[in-house]
Formats: structure tokens, C-alpha cells, sequence
């Protein structure tokens, strides 16, 4: 804390994550400005794997990304058993602002703020970069100006070697792609486009699209939106499942949700494309 | 660019993101005049054989104790990925010339050279996988750093870095490459990635940026396997440096090339049976390369043609070529192994290469920089003519392969007599307790076959493993010449003006902001 303590001051604790805890700040020479302070402790246990893979790659990653709607990283301060990362400070969270109606009455903010989400997604593809932890909790909100932006790069990776696999410890269920429930490893751009199909889905509902807890209960859920998938509809599901197709549980039919909002529609059309493609990427050529 | 469902019409940001790349590459390689003193240079070889000894001896514990031991990889999760040795090279070259090595903690220069090359390593390790385990990497490794220094070494090299360890690598610009050379009957991904990653060993190819690196490649790939081809690219005289080397680089690690089908392209065979003959040195590795163009040139035509039929039957047949291709891989994997064993004299005379062509230091670098020198100013005018071309460097390389084979028995003496200090040093390290580990890990492979061998012998290893993209054994020159113990070295940092050793392409303007503008929409190497 004393190494912060030198350029900032008027600390107030506005939240805790899962990797540590964040206060928000002024700096001494310029009182003006807020700043968001995530504090990272490193544990004993964890120091002995140097310093930790988590946050290279989230500074590294943040390093390059310049897009207005991702968070900026300012400052990286490193002491023995603290990491003090020095954030833009906006005030609320996504997750914030779906938890209040009210909020979305207009589509024009719906669509304001899912392009905003779809412009940043696709700069940070086109950087050859997964977030792979797409979630309302991430993706922070200026409440005065709308201005929306993705935070928490912890889980990204780089793919321009792909790797062939990636490991399962990503993002929260909810917002996980069908073929990553199922257990693959292989994760792609579609994945992220799912997750954001999935905050569009709770935009409009307000509340999670697919709120299910485990992976099954999830796929159960996905399924019974969508219908649940055969062959045709999605090549290659039968080998995903191990083989196993009835393991899904007696078929679903695909549920046309007429009384739900007209633009409902539009996520519909979204997911089911998604659907199609989410496994037609091919690394190996 | 036509409609291609492998490489689709690059969306705007696509284009956007590739352009800005070609504007910051140069930030993420050594700084343009790093690698000129000599004693920098040992630093890099330093550092490439002990990221290169570290992996390999790896492999070759893990080989021997099989019988007892459920064979692991090098840590907990990790395949034969060729891409965290390159990377933690970028870092390295960038650490090394952005802030001091001398400043770093360790008894001796070549302890604080392992120091760095090793937190690059873990650096790149932690970037690429999950599963990097650092202590427990270093129990496998026997290194014998506490966690305490690798993590504050660790913290100086992100802060040198500025934390920026995405690196705009060679990779990044395949994807923009790959579509021209396609029209010429393409390669597989594997062996473009191999002879970037391969070139990562050798001082010569850090003057280049990464979008050279990545063309240049493509051109030796292109010249090895579709020499009729080879003419008709245009390509800017600056890099003939680069991919003439790139060749020799191919030739001597015996890098496969392979098409889009999976096949073994001709020129890789023809090579493997042109190899057999006795060189000793790697400039007589060249000659093969001319010989090797004009006999094929001919049957080249036949080929390439039974080549683009094939392409186009591939085209219609790629779902099952996918389910063929892995076993036909094996088969021809194998096939080439046993031309492997065959030549396991003329494999073992090869692989000396990097270290005699070492030994010879002073020498023979500024031999090769004046060949490569030549040859690229030659580069501008000699492209138009094509064959001539081949003729007169064949000339100058003749010249010089006369001068080395006199040498060459002197030079087997010294051989001898370093590999002596080499491991006169080891069981000094070994007696200190420092490189526990490798010390002795080294001597007994001294003892058993020789550090020559150790390139061959790991290719059963590599052949267990999945075969893919980054899947492929690091071909680095495992020793640095002996002899040139690095603490002897800082004397030698102020070098006489005159014997300063050139390694850089006059033509090069690299880092200099006077590069011509490339437009990202095509890719700037176009075939007429």
C-alpha cells in the first residue's frame, strides 16, 4: 500500500473481485481525476510460480489494446506481495444497470450498448486476442456519458499460434458456449460471440438468458431455447457428446418466442447462426 | 485476392490491425545495432543454447527413463510447443538491448545470462499455457534459482519490456502471406512455422523484422520446393540476404516441406539423398542448393503439375484427405526417419555446423557477412537475370568452401580440444554446484554419444507426439562454442573498430521509419 500511497490518495473501497479487492482513488497532483485501483495480492503459495501467469497476460494484453471501449491501464506497480494496477475509474457495471428495468425501457440504449460490446469484441479479435470471460460483471459503464467498456482481460489469451487446447477454467457458466459445456476445449472467436449473444439476451429479459448452474442443467436450457441439436443442424455435436446423443435427453423442439419482445427475434436469428458456426472454425489446415 | 473459403477476404479491422502492426514491429525485435559487438553477440548463443539445452534435455531424460517412469513432458501439460522457446527469444533479444544483462544478479556473466534466458523462458511459458508450474519446472530442470530472484528478474524484464509481452511475432503476418503463395501450390502451416521458429536460433536473422522474417520464409519455402516458381515472385533485392539464408537454414536442419496436401514436396526428398553426400561445413551446404534447382528444374515442371492436380483434387476431396492424412503423415514421418538413421554420419557432420561455423568466429562471420553482403547488393539487378545469378554465387561460395576445406582439418582439432574446455568448465560448474543439473546431464551424454547426436536421437520423441502446428523439435545450436567462456568476455567489450564483424544487410532499413509504405489490402510480394 505504501508504494501507492506515494502518487494516490482518498481511497474508497468500491468493490471486490474475484482476484482481489478495488478502490477507487484520486491522484496527489491532480485531484481532479478518479482512478480505479485493483489490488492484487500475490499468496505465498502463489509466489512460487514467479509472477503470476494471471497477470502478465492481463497487463500484457491491456498493454496493446487501444479501443475506446475497453479499459484503460494506466499504471502497473509491482511490490513483493502486491500488484496495484491503476485503472480508469468508471462507476458502474453492466451487471448494475440490468438489475434496474427501468434502465432498458428505450432500445436505443439496448442497441447503443450492444454495439458498443460488438465494436470492442471485434477489435480485440481482430488483435488476435480471446477475452473468453465475457460477463455483465466485466464490462463496466459510464453512468453519465453511456460510455461502456470491457474489463477484466484476467482469462485472455493470444491465438495467433493457436493452441490446440485451451483449459477449461473459463468464464462463468451462464455465459459459456454450448461445445465448452460439452467439455471441448477449443475455444474460438464464436465463444466470445455467444457470450455477448448472451448478455444481449439478458438486456432484453433482464435476466440471465440461460441461468443454469451446472453444465448439464445449462445445456438443458440452451436446448430447450433452442431445440435440441442433431446433425444436421449442427455437424459434429454427436462426436462433442461423446458419441452420445440421447444422453441430451429426449428431443426438444425449437421454442418461437412470439410473446416475448419484438426484438427477441434478433437474438434468435443471432444465436441460431451462432449455432451453425460455432464449430466450423478450423485451426489445423 | 479471389474468394477463398480457407483465407477470406480480410474484414476492415483485419486490414487495420495488420497495417498497424507493420508500423510498431520494429519495437518488438533487438535494437538495430545490439548484435554488432561480439560479446553481445555470445550472449544470445548463450542464451539460445540453454533455452535449447533445457528442452532437449528434457526430452532425453524423460527418453532414458521410460522404462521405470510414465514418460512426461517437459512440465505438467506441455506438448512439443515450439512457440514458447521463440517467444521467450523475442524477450530476450528485447530485454538484452533495452536494459544491461551486466546489471543483472549472478556470479558470473554466464550465470546472469542463464538467469535472464531462463525468466524469459517461464515468461513465455506462463504466457502461452496455464499449466507451467515455475518450481516445479525448475525441480524437473534441476536449476537451482530460488523462486525469490526468478520472480524479481522476472519483474525487471516486464518492467524493460514495459509488461508488453504480446509480441507482433512472424505469426502475425502468415495469415496475410499464405493466400499469394497458395496460387504457387502452398504449404502446409507446420513447416512455415518451423523455419520461423528454427531461424530464432541464429544471430543472422534478428536484423530482420518479423514481416521480413515471414516472407522470407514463404520465399524459402517456395525456392526449396517450386524452384520454376521461384522466378516469377517479385520480391525486393533487400531480403535476398535473408531467405538465401533461410535456404541453408532449411537445408541444414532438414526442415520437411510439405504442400497443402500433406505430401512431402520433391525438393525436400532430393535434398535429404543431396545431404548424404559428405559436407562438413555449412557453406558447402549451399552448392547443394544450385545443383539441386538446376536438376529438379526440369522435372520440376512434371511435378509441380502432378502438384496442381493434386491441389485441385484435393480441393474435392478434403474430408477425406483430413481422415487419411494423419496416417499417410506416419507413414511418410517414418520413411523419412529411416532416411534419418541412414544418414546419421552426414546428420551428425551437419548439426556441427553451428558450432564449427562458430569456432571459426571472427573468421568466418566476416566471410558470411561478406556473402551475404554480396549477395545483396548483387540482389537488385541479378533478380531479372535468375540464372546467372545462381552461377556466380555459386562462384563466390566455391571460393570460400576451397578456403574452409583447408581449414577444416585445423579446425577438427580445435573442435577437439574445445569440447575438452567445454567440459572442463562443466566439471568446474559441476564442482561449484551451480548447474548441478546439466553438468551432469551433459556428461554423461558426452560420455555415450557426443553433444552432435543429440538432434537426431530426439526424433522418436518428436514422432510419439501428436504431429501439429507448433509440434516439432527446436533445432537450436545447443553448445556455444566452448572455450569462449562468457566471463572472459567483458574485457573484450571494447573491441578493436577493425575486427568488428558486420552482420547486418547493408541494404536493410530496418527500424528507420523510411520503410516504404505496405499497403495491408495485398500483399506486397505479388507473383507476375
Amino acid at each position: 500500500m505504501q508504494a501507492l500511497a506515494l502518487s494516490y490518495t482518498d481511497f474508497e473501497a468500491i468493490g471486490t473481485g474475484r482476484y482481489g479487492r478495488v478502490f477507487k482513488c484520486r491522484q496527489i497532483s491532480d485531484t481532479d481525476n478518479f482512478y480505479a485501483v485493483k489490488i492484487i495480492p500475490i499468496p505465498k503459495e502463489e509466489q512460487e510460480n514467479g509472477v503470476p501467469c494471471k497477470i502478465i497476460r492481463e497487463v500484457s494484453v491491456l498493454k496493446e489494446l487501444n479501443h475506446i471501449n475497453i479499459v484503460r491501464l494506466l499504471e502497473v506497480i509491482s511490490t513483493d506481495s502486491n500488484l496495484f494496477l491503476v485503472f480508469e475509474c468508471l462507476d458502474n457495471t453492466l451487471q448494475v444497470f440490468l438489475k434496474n428495468p427501468v434502465m432498458f425501457m428505450y432500445h436505443k440504449m439496448m442497441k447503443e450498448f450492444l454495439h458498443q460490446i460488438l465494436s470492442a469484441v471485434a477489435y480485440i479479435h481482430s488483435c488476435k486476442i480471446l477475452h473468453m470471460n465475457l460477463k455483465p460483471d466485466n464490462i463496466l459503464v459510464h453512468f453519465r456519458t453511456r460510455v461502456l467498456k470491457i474489463a477484466d482481460f484476467g482469462l485472455a489469451r493470444t491465438f495467433e499460434v493457436p493452441l490446440d487446447s485451451y483449459s477449461q477454467d473459463i468464464g462463468s457458466a451462464s455465459y459459456r458456449a454450448p461445445e465448452l459445456l460439452f467439455g471441448s476445449t477449443n475455444y474460438s472467436t464464436a465463444n466470445d460471440v455467444w457470450s455477448v449473444g448472451c448478455i444481449f439476451g439478458e438486456m432484453i429479459l433482464h435476466r440471465p438468458l440461460f441461468s443454469g448452474g451446472s453444465d448439464w442443467e445449462q445445456l438443458d436450457e440452451i436446448f430447450s431455447l433452442l431445440g435440441t441439436p442433431t446433425e444436421e443442424t449442427w455437424p459434429g455435436v454427436t462426436s462433442l457428446c461423446g458419441g452420445n446423443i440421447d444422453a441430451l435427453g429426449p428431443p426438444k423442439q425449437r421454442k418461437v418466442s412470439i410473446n416475448c419482445f419484438a426484438c427477441v427475434q434478433i437474438i434468435e436469428f443471432q444465436l441460431k447462426k451462432l449455432l451453425s458456426t460455432l464449430i466450423s472454425e478450423e485451426y489445423e489446415r | 485476392m479471389d474468394f477463398d473459403t480457407e483465407f477470406p477476404m480480410p474484414t476492415f479491422r483485419e486490414r487495420e490491425a495488420i497495417t498497424s502492426y507493420y508500423e510498431i514491429e520494429h519495437l518488438y525485435m533487438a535494437t538495430p545495432n545490439f548484435y554488432i559487438p561480439a560479446s553481445h553477440l555470445q550472449y544470445r548463443r548463450h542464451a539460445v543454447s540453454t533455452i535449447a539445452r533445457i528442452r532437449t534435455f528434457g526430452y532425453l531424460e524423460n527418453r532414458r527413463e521410460t522404462d521405470s517412469f510414465v514418460q512426461q513432458p517437459l512440465w505438467h501439460g506441455e506438448v512439443l510447443d515450439a512457440y514458447i522457446p521463440y517467444l521467450a527469444m523475442t524477450y530476450f533479444d528485447r530485454f538484452a538491448s533495452a536494459s544491461s544483462i551486466l546489471d543483472m544478479p549472478g556470479a558470473s556473466v554466464t550465470q546472469k545470462v542463464r538467469l535472464v534466458s531462463i525468466c524469459c523462458l517461464s515468461l513465455s511459458a506462463k504466457m502461452r499455457t496455464k499449466q507451467f508450474i515455475l518450481h516445479r519446472f525448475m525441480k524437473e530442470k534441476r536449476l537451482n534459482f530460488t523462486v525469490e530472484r526468478i520472480m524479481s528478474v522476472e519483474y525487471r524484464i516486464l518492467t524493460a519490456l514495459d509488461w508488453r509481452l504480446r509480441t507482433i511475432t512472424p505469426f502475425y503476418f502468415l495469415d496475410h502471406y499464405y493466400p499469394t503463395f497458395k496460387r504457387i501450390g502452398g504449404f502446409k502451416r507446420r513447416c512455415i512455422n518451423e523455419i520461423i521458429v528454427q531461424s530464432q536460433g541464429e544471430h543472422f536473422f534478428t536484423q530482420y523484422k518479423p514481416s521480413e522474417i515471414a516472407l522470407c520464409a514463404f520465399l524459402a519455402a517456395t525456392y526449396l520446393a517450386y524452384p520454376s516458381k521461384f522466378d516469377s515472385i517479385n520480391k525486393s533485392g533487400e531480403l535476398a540476404g535473408c531467405y538465401r539464408e533461410l535456404v541453408n537454414l532449411c537445408l541444414t536442419r532438414k526442415i520437411e516441406l510439405r504442400g497443402e496436401s500433406g505430401k512431402v514436396l520433391p525438393s525436400t526428398k532430393m535434398e535429404a539423398t543431396s545431404t548424404a553426400q559428405p559436407s562438413s561445413t555449412k557453406t558447402a551446404a549451399t552448392p547443394t542448393t544450385q545443383p539441386n534447382e538446376a536438376a529438379s528444374a526440369a522435372a520440376e515442371t512434371q511435378t509441380t503439375k502432378s502438384e496442381e492436380e493434386l491441389a485441385e483434387a484435393i480441393v474435392s476431396q478434403v474430408n477425406q484427405q483430413s481422415s487419411n492424412s494423419s496416417s499417410r503423415t506416419t507413414q511418410l514421418w517414418k520413411t523419412v526417419l529411416d532416411i534419418e538413421e541412414e544418414e546419421e554420419e552426414g546428420t551428425s557432420q551437419l548439426t556441427r555446423r553451428p558450432r564449427t561455423g562458430a569456432s571459426k568466429q571472427q573468421g568466418q562471420d566476416q566471410g558470411k557477412a561478406d556473402t551475404s553482403g554480396e549477395i545483396s547488393t548483387e540482389g537488385k539487378e541479378d533478380m531479372g537475370k535468375g540464372v546467372p545469378e545462381a552461377s556466380r554465387s555459386e562462384v563466390i561460395i566455391a571460393g570460400i568452401v576451397t578456403k574452409v576445406q583447408g581449414q577444416d582439418k585445423d579446425k577438427d582439432k580445435e573442435v577437439v580440444a574445445m569440447e575438452e574446455s567445454w567440459e572442463e568448465e562443466n566439471a568446474e560448474a559441476k564442482r561449484l554446484r551451480k548447474m548441478k543439473g546439466k553438468a551432469v546431464m551433459m556428461e554423461e551424454e558426452d560420455d555415450e554419444t557426443g553433444k552432435v547426436r543429440f538432434i537426431s536421437e530426439i526424433v522418436p520423441a518428436a514422432q510419439a507426439a501428436p504431429r501439429n502446428l507448433m509440434n516439432f523439435e527446436l533445432q537450436w545450436p545447443i553448445t556455444v562454442q566452448p572455450g569462449e567462456v562468457l566471463d572472459y568476455l567483458d574485457e573484450s567489450l571494447q573491441i578493436d573498430e577493425s575486427r568488428r564483424v558486420s552482420i547486418r544487410c547493408p541494404q536493410t532499413i530496418r527500424g528507420t521509419g523510411n520503410d516504404p509504405p505496405l499497403n495491408a489490402s495485398c500483399c506486397n510480394c505479388t507473383i507476375s
